[in-house]
């Protein structure tokens, strides 16, 4: 039985070698799209950070109150500051040349002071935004609302307030929740964890055109004149499948984690979390391309509904971006998603630093999901020739 | 060795099989023939155990051939229409899977591979990735795949098309060898000379029916008892022949005259003196039996390639 087995997964195996140029493609295309989008992510999480926000002021004040602002905004490491009048600043936050511009009305310090001192109305501050990013807009928002309450408050108390940066009453302290304890591989694993899983299951479609074709060619015609059960063939092109899948996902994170330095936590639960997971997603994607191939009535016909299928799945599995930047509801589908399990449990094993059993409940569903495209292919498979 | 008793099968509304029924014995080569659509194909995936039919039955030695019974299986080599190959691997790698399907491993299993690549000529080409080779390549390793377990009974769904000569003589001498060896043939064909060169009974199916199955010999006499003259005159004739005593019908062609007679002993003498009293001189004469083309046109109302 065992001889059967193997004899049946190694001629899959052979054919799969065969073809050198699909071998190349299937491991390359995967790690290819993850570099690119780790890299990206990576680098815009740091520039984020690291770069000045080009910000123009438009002083309308023309106070002491204003002056003050505009020397702090110059001072501050946050901003790259240039005055303008409204005119240009509405014009240049329009064409997208600058994300944020702040107008500072006639009449602001009185007006400011006096809602301090005196709870009156507060002036409006306005602020000119290029909604196409609201990411920088935000973070350049708390800078300028700091600055802004250092220069009312001088204005009200005077120079003996002494509210210059580095006497805030408090420090911000920034503790990354990551196992790297800086997170600066996370966005490139996450990257190679969806990646890879995109990878995975476009490759299982690829297996399922094969095996349609093979029935084309009534090769699954021969194949069932044999003693072997329909299950026995089953079983075998899974686990050909899934030692295939096994594979990818080795040499994929193998080279992210040469080329972007993340790594497994380097404990034991850590690693059979990560085996655990990375098996539970090659059998599933190996079980998802039965699926594909017992539901498909040709070629062309499945083709064009699986990719839809996948693509499908990768959006809202969060093989493309972080399932935590989805709305409510988008999350909430996501738990039917079998990729979101794969790359959640991915994720907490190598950048997240989780325990072993986040792993295993990834493993689980990932087995459950497993079972079930397996059952429906076993199920619906068209085994029976076509009429003579 | 085989019983086939009243098979019927049915696709939706479409009738594959109304009534078929046949035996083979061990050791014989058994032809069936049929034009496209008979249910020929139909019949053979019932008999192979890879599609189960809606009525009757299909004994191999007194065991049921079904989808789900594994043991009749073993028994038989089954070489479908299409090329069931890998062309991605070599012949020795399609083999060794073929092979392990009905259990043979190691040096037993090697030395299936190396005799069934000689039977079939592959020897030399063995290494090759299947894609290279030619159609009649192919066409021959389908047939080695089907006799690595050495099977009782090897069953050929039309094995020759698209075939080269060379191949194709070497296909039916193979199937020659494996006959001579004891081994039970089921051989489908377009080709009439195929069947007349292999088989030693013969069935013919038509809409999904059989409707004659004989011996070779017999199978001629079921056509009606005529025979064909072909008279060449050494000068054309400018009149018109009268019936001729001795003919059921005759035709001119120039030169050519076509005699249909019920006897040759007795009503072709009589035919070619009435003839020579009509002052005709004969370049040539020579008589033609029924064809199977002509038994299968003669029972079906069709040629075996329409």
């Amino acid at each position: 039985m065992l001889n059967l087995l193997w004899e049946l997964v190694r001629k899959d195996l052979r054919i799969y070698i065969a073809d050198r140029r699909s071998v190349m493609i299937s491991f390359v295309t995967p790690v290819i799209l993850a570099c690119f989008i780790g890299y990206l992510f990576q680098n815009t999480g740091k520039s984020a950070q690291a770069s000045k926000v080009d910000l123009l002021v438009v002083d309308q004040d023309h106070t002491d109150l204003s002056t003050d602002l505009i020397a702090r905004l110059k001072k501050s490491s946050a901003f790259n500051l240039k005055e303008a009048d409204e005119a240009t600043a509405q014009q240049k936050v329009s064409k997208g040349d600058v994300a944020l511009a702040v107008v500072v009305p006639k009449g602001f310090s009185d007006k400011a002071v006096q809602a301090m001192t005196e709870h009156t109305t507060p002036p409006d501050f306005r602020l000119l935004e290029d909604p196409s990013r609201s990411i920088v807009v935000g973070m350049a928002k708390g800078s300028l609302i700091r600055l802004t309450m250092q220069s009312v408050t001088k204005q009200v108390f005077g120079s003996s307030a002494r509210v210059e940066d580095s006497q805030l009453p408090f420090n911000l302290k920034d503790e990354t929740q990551a196992a790297d304890h800086k997170g600066d591989s996370s966005p490139a694993a996450h990257a190679f964890a969806g990646m890879a899983m995109q990878g995975l299951l476009f490759w299982a479609i690829e297996s399922a055109m094969t095996l349609l074709r093979e029935r084309r060619m009534g090769i699954w015609r021969r194949l069932r004149s044999s003693p072997v059960s329909p299950f026995m063939f089953l079983l075998a092109k899974g686990m050909s499948a899934a030692i295939r899948a096994m594979a990818i996902l080795c040499v994929v994170f193998g080279v992210g984690m040469a080329v972007f330095k993340f790594h497994i936590e380097p404990t034991a639960g850590n690693y059979v979390g990560f085996f655990l997971v990375a098996i539970a997603a090659s059998l599933m994607s190996a079980t998802f391309g039965l699926f594909v191939a017992a539901l498909g009535k040709n070629e062309q016909q499945s083709r064009g509904l699986s990719i839809l299928a996948v693509l499908g799945m990768c959006m809202l599995g969060g093989a493309w971006f972080p399932i935590s930047l989805m709305p409510t509801a988008f999350q909430m589908v996501s738990k039917l998603i079998p990729i979101a399990w794969a790359v959640d449990g991915f994720d907490g094993m190598i950048w997240r630093g989780l325990p072993l059993q986040d792993a295993l409940v990834s493993t689980v569903v990932l087995i459950g999901f497993s079972a079930a495209f397996g059952t429906i292919a076993y199920k619906r498979i068209q085994w029976d020739p076509e009429p003579a | 060795m085989l019983e086939v008793v009243g098979l019927r099968k049915s696709f939706g509304d479409t009738v594959a099989v109304k009534n078929a029924s046949f035996s083979v014995e061990p050791g014989s080569c058994f032809g069936l023939l049929g034009p496209n659509g008979a249910g020929k194909t139909t019949v053979i995936s019932i008999l192979t155990g890879t599609l189960d039919a809606d009525g009757g039955t299909v004994l191999l030695d007194g065991e049921l051939v079904s989808v789900n019974n594994p043991a009749p299986k073993r028994k038989i080599g089954y070489v479908p229409q299409d090329l069931a190959l890998y062309s991605e691997i070599n012949a020795i790698d399609n083999l060794r899977f073929f092979g392990s399907l009905y259990g043979l491993v190691g040096q037993h299993l090697t030395n299936r591979i190396e005799s069934c690549l000689e039977l079939t000529g592959l020897k030399d080409r063995s290494n090759e990735p299947v894609a290279n080779f030619s159609g009649g390549m192919k066409r021959r390793l389908n047939i080695a795949a089907a006799l690595l377990h050495e099977p009782d009974l090897v069953i050929l769904d039309e094995p020759t098309v698209g075939v080269d000569p060379q191949s194709r003589n070497a296909i039916f001498d193979a199937l020659e060898v494996l006959n001579s060896k004891g081994k039970t043939i089921i051989y489908t064909t377009h080709y009439m000379e195929e069947v007349e060169r292999l088989c030693q009974r013969v069935a013919i199916m038509d809409n999904g029916t059989v409707i004659a199955q004989e011996s070779m010999s017999n199978i001629k006499r079921l056509m009606p008892a005529k025979n064909e003259v072909f008279v060449e005159l050494v000068n054309p004739l400018s009149i018109p022949l009268d019936p001729i005593i001795g003919t059921i019908s005759h035709h001119l062609d120039g030169t050519q005259l076509t005699l249909e007679v019920d006897d040759l002993t007795k009503d072709l003498p009589r035919a070619l003196a009435s003839l020579a009293q009509l002052g005709l001189q004969f370049a040539s004469i020579r008589t033609q039996e029924s064809s199977l083309e002509q038994v299968f046109l003669h029972l079906t109302g069709r040629s075996l390639r329409d």
